[in-house]
C-alpha cells in the first residue's frame, strides 16, 4: 500500500490509453497525460506499459510505502529522494515498508513526473479504466487527486522481485523534455479554404505560443490569433463568432480547438462535444509531449505531418514502450 | 479534387435526392468527421437520417473502429489507424450510404422515454438563488427568483404557455455528450421549439436532474455540476456512477441516441421520492416505450401548412420577445 | 538572518496574504499562486517576521522567484 503523506499540486492515478469508447456519453479518455514517461516506469517494474501509475503534476507528493516493493520513477526531474536519499530517474528500486518517498519541485523543463509500482495501481477498473477523470469525478482513486491520509492499494506482483531491481533505459530512449515544445499535427476538419485563410493555417504551423497559466488536464490554452484567421466573418446559425460551428463532436485527445481567438488544445479531460472550429489535431504519438508542457512557461509550435508519418510514429512509440528499451 | 495545402476533404459523395452531399474530412490520426452537407443548419430531418446511418455502420462491429460520435449534422468517426486505413473506414461508410438510398428508408429505432418534472422546484431554485448571491446578483434571467418568466419572455409566451409546449411536445436526443451521461434534446414539434440564450455568465451549481434550455436544447443535468441553461424545473435521475439500479447495470446512461423524452407534470415530493427508489432501494420502473421514427412522415407533417402556419407564428412571437427581453 | 519564500510551481499571483512586520510561522500560507484554473497555495518553511512583500498581484511567476522576505531567528 501506498499511504499520502502529502498530495502535492495536482497527483491521480492514470493509466493508457483511458477510457476508450464513451465519447458520445460525454466522457472523454483521460489517462496519462504523458504516456511515454509512464510506460517506462512500467516497463521498468515488470508491469505493461499502460498499467496504472501515480501521475505527479507540478511536484511535492509524497508517500510512504507499507509493504515492500519495486517502482520506478520517470518522467521530468522532481529531486524525488527515499528516505531524504536521492533517487535516480528511469531506473527501477527496491523500496521496504516504512520507505518514504519525497518528490520536490519542477525543474527548467517537464512538468510531471511518474511513480509505477510493480504490481501496478489497484484501484477498480471503471468503464474499461483506472485513469481519472478530473473534471468529471469519477475513475481512479475516489474519483480525484490524491490527498494526506489516502492509502493506495498496490495490486499483485507475480515476477521475483530480483529480476526486475536494477533496471535501467537505454539513454537514447530517455526523452528529452524542452521548453519549445514541436507538436506534429495534421490539419482538419476545420481548415482553408471553408473556415480559416490559407495564411491562417500557416501563421498555425509556423509560429511559436506561450502555454497559458490556465491549461490544465482538460485543455491547454495558447496565445490569441488575429481576427485574420478566419476566411468567414460569423458561424451563420453556428453563432455570431467565426470560430462558432453548429455543434459537433471534438476529436480529443489532440484537436484544437479555437474559442473565440483563442486556441484550445483539447486533451485527456476534455469536453466531448462543443460550437467551436477545429482547424488542426495533435497526432496521438505526440500527446506525451503536451503533458510535459509546463502552463506559464513553456511554448508550443506545431509541425506539419502527413496521415502516413502520423501512424509511422505510432509504431516507432510502440517500440519505444517495450522491454526493447531496457538496458 | 484538392484545393490547396490544408483541404482535409478527403473524398466525398455527391449529394442525391434521399440525402445530401456527404464530405469525409480528415480529424486527425485517428479521427475521420463524416459531414453532411455544406450548409449549418440543425435540423431534425438530417439527424434522423445521419443516427440510421450511424445504427447501420454501429452494426457492421467493423474492426478497428472504436467509437462514433454523433452531431447534429456530423458524425464523428473514432479508430485505430494501426487496424484499419482511412480509405477502408470511408469505403464502409459509403456501403452504409449506399445501402439507404430514398427517405423511405430512413427508420429509425427510437425509444420514448417518460419522465416527470416538477416545475419550479425548490432543488433548482436553490441553484437560482445560489446564482444570484454568489454569482450576479443583476441577473437580468432571474425574474421572481426564477428563470421561467424570462424563458417565457424570450419567447413573447405566457410562462403557462412555455409549461404547455414544454409538456406537449417529444424532445429527441440528437446525440450525447459534452457531460457524462448528458443529451442534447431538440423539440420534435417545431412549433413547440422554444430557445433561449444561456446563463452569462454559468452556474457554479446545479442540482441531479435539473431541467434546463439553452439556445434551442433541453439538458437533463445528470449529475450535480455547474451549467448554464435557464432553469424549468426537476426530474429524476437520469444517470448513475454506481451503476446499481438494473436499468443501469450495463453502463451508468439511461439515454440512447435517437431516444424521445416526454416530460408530464408531477409534484416535487413525487419527484424527490423517485431519487430513494432509483439510488437507494433501486426498485423504481422507469417507464420506456418502444417506438421508431419515419423520416418520410415527419417531414411530410412538418412540411404540412399548418405546421408550417405554427412554426410562422411562434417566429414572430419570438422575434419580438427576444427583442423585448433584457441582454444576458 | 534573512529567507525567502519563492513560487513553486509557474504562474499568476493571485495574491500575497501577508504584509510587512507581519508574524507568520512555519507552514502558514503567505501566498496563493493560480495556475492550471487551481488557486496554489505557497506556504513559509520558516518561523519569521515580513521583511518585505516582493510579489503583487497579476505578476507572472516562475518556479523560484522570490515572493515575500522574512527575517528569521538564527536558531529559527
Amino acid at each position: 500500500m501506498l499511504k499520502v503523506i502529502n498530495g502535492g499540486i495536482e497527483t491521480l492515478v492514470e493509466d493508457w490509453p483511458g477510457r476508450l469508447g464513451y465519447l458520445s456519453k460525454g466522457m472523454s479518455a483521460s489517462g496519462a497525460m504523458d504516456n511515454v514517461s509512464l510506460g517506462l516506469a512500467n516497463i521498468l517494474v515488470g508491469n505493461k506499459p499502460g498499467e496504472a501509475g501515480i501521475e505527479i503534476t507540478g511536484g511535492f507528493f509524497e508517500a510512504e510505502f507499507t509493504e515492500d516493493h519495486v517502482i520506478a520513477v520517470s518522467g521530468t526531474d522532481m529531486q524525488p529522494k527515499l528516505n531524504d536519499i536521492s533517487i535516480p530517474l528511469f531506473e527501477s528500486i527496491q523500496v521496504n515498508s516504512g520507505d518514504k518517498i519525497q518528490f520536490s519541485h519542477i525543474g527548467k523543463v517537464g512538468f510531471r513526473s511518474y511513480l509505477a509500482v510493480a504490481g501496478g495501481i489497484d484501484v477498480p477498473v471503471y468503464l474499461g479504466s483506472k485513469s481519472t477523470c478530473v473534471f468529471g469525478s469519477y475513475g481512479g482513486f475516489e474519483g480525484r487527486v490524491l490527498k494526506a491520509g489516502d492509502e493506495v492499494k498496490i495490486g499483485e506482483f507475480s515476477v521475483d522481485s530480483d529480476k526486475v531491481v536494477g533496471n535501467k533505459i537505454k539513454p537514447d530512449v530517455v526523452p528529452e523534455y524542452q521548453n519549445e515544445i514541436v507538436l506534429r499535427a495534421m490539419p482538419g476538419p476545420n481548415t482553408s479554404p471553408d473556415y480559416v485563410t490559407e495564411e491562417g493555417m500557416e501563421l498555425l504551423f509556423s509560429r511559436t505560443s506561450k502555454i497559458q497559466h490556465t491549461s490544465n488536464r482538460s485543455a491547454y490554452r495558447m496565445e490569441e490569433l488575429p481576427d485574420s484567421f478566419y476566411a468567414r466573418s460569423d458561424g451563420g446559425v453556428g453563432g455570431s463568432h467565426p470560430s462558432n460551428i453548429v455543434d459537433h463532436a471534438y476529436a480529443i485527445r489532440g484537436t484544437l480547438n479555437i474559442c473565440g481567438n483563442t486556441p484550445i488544445l483539447l486533451i485527456a479531460d476534455g469536453p466531448t462535444l462543443g460550437g467551436y472550429i477545429c482547424p488542426i489535431h495533435v497526432i496521438n504519438a505526440d500527446l506525451w509531449k503536451v503533458g510535459q508542457g509546463a502552463p506559464g512557461r513553456d511554448y508550443f509550435k506545431f509541425e506539419l505531418v502527413t496521415q502516413e508519418e502520423a501512424v509511422s510514429a505510432r509504431h516507432t512509440q510502440n517500440d519505444i514502450l517495450s522491454d526493447r528499451s531496457l538496458l | 479534387m484538392k484545393n490547396g495545402k490544408f483541404d482535409v476533404v478527403l473524398d466525398y459523395m455527391p449529394a442525391t435526392q434521399g440525402r445530401l452531399e456527404v464530405l469525409f474530412r480528415q480529424a486527425g490520426d485517428g479521427f475521420l468527421q463524416v459531414e453532411y452537407g455544406r450548409e449549418q443548419r440543425a435540423l431534425l430531418q438530417d439527424s434522423f437520417r445521419m443516427l440510421a446511418i450511424n445504427d447501420r455502420i454501429a452494426a457492421k462491429n467493423f474492426n478497428g473502429l472504436i467509437e462514433t460520435v454523433p452531431g447534429i449534422r456530423t458524425n464523428l468517426l473514432h479508430f485505430d489507424p494501426g487496424k484499419v486505413t482511412v480509405a477502408k473506414l470511408i469505403d464502409m461508410v459509403k456501403e452504409a450510404e449506399d445501402s439507404m438510398q430514398t427517405v423511405d428508408d430512413v427508420v429509425l429505432e427510437s425509444r420514448i422515454i417518460n419522465l416527470p418534472i416538477a416545475f419550479e422546484d425548490s432543488e433548482t431554485k436553490k441553484a437560482v438563488e445560489k446564482y444570484a448571491k454568489e454569482v450576479r446578483s443583476d441577473a437580468p434571467n432571474i425574474i421572481n427568483g426564477y428563470n421561467l418568466e424570462y424563458i417565457a419572455l424570450c419567447n413573447g409566451l405566457t410562462v403557462k404557455e412555455v409549461k404547455e409546449m414544454f409538456l406537449s411536445t417529444e424532445w429527441f436526443n440528437s446525440g450525447g455528450g459534452f457531460w457524462p451521461g448528458g443529451a442534447f434534446l431538440w423539440a420534435m414539434d417545431p412549433r413547440c421549439a422554444l430557445v433561449v440564450p444561456k446563463y452569462n455568465p454559468p452556474r457554479t451549481w446545479t442540482p441531479e436532474g435539473a431541467v434546463g434550455i439553452g439556445g434551442p436544447c433541453v439538458f437533463t443535468y445528470t449529475t450535480p455540476t455547474g451549467g448554464g441553461y435557464q432553469l424549468f424545473g426537476r426530474t429524476i435521475p437520469v444517470f448513475q456512477f454506481a451503476c446499481k439500479h438494473p436499468m443501469f447495470k450495463d453502463g451508468p446512461f439511461l439515454y440512447r441516441n435517437a431516444d424521445r423524452v416526454k416530460f408530464h407534470e408531477a409534484t416535487e415530493k413525487e419527484v424527490v421520492e423517485i431519487y430513494k427508489h432509483v439510488h437507494e432501494k433501486t426498485d423504481y420502473e422507469y417507464n420506456i416505450e418502444k417506438g421508431v421514427i419515419k423520416a418520410k412522415d415527419y417531414i411530410e407533417w412538418f412540411d404540412s401548412e399548418k405546421i408550417q402556419a405554427g412554426i410562422k407564428l411562434l417566429k414572430e412571437k419570438q422575434e419580438k420577445g427576444i427583442k423585448a427581453a433584457p441582454r444576458l | 538572518m534573512e529567507k525567502i519564500v519563492t513560487a513553486i510551481m509557474p504562474g499568476l499571483c493571485a495574491r500575497v496574504v501577508v504584509s510587512e512586520g507581519d508574524k507568520v510561522a512555519k507552514g502558514q500560507e503567505v501566498a496563493v499562486i493560480n495556475c492550471m484554473k487551481t488557486e496554489i497555495s505557497v506556504n513559509s518553511e520558516y518561523d519569521g517576521i515580513v521583511k518585505s512583500v516582493v510579489s503583487k498581484e497579476w505578476d507572472e511567476l516562475q518556479v523560484g522567484d522570490p515572493m515575500v522576505l522574512l527575517t528569521v531567528d538564527n536558531n529559527g
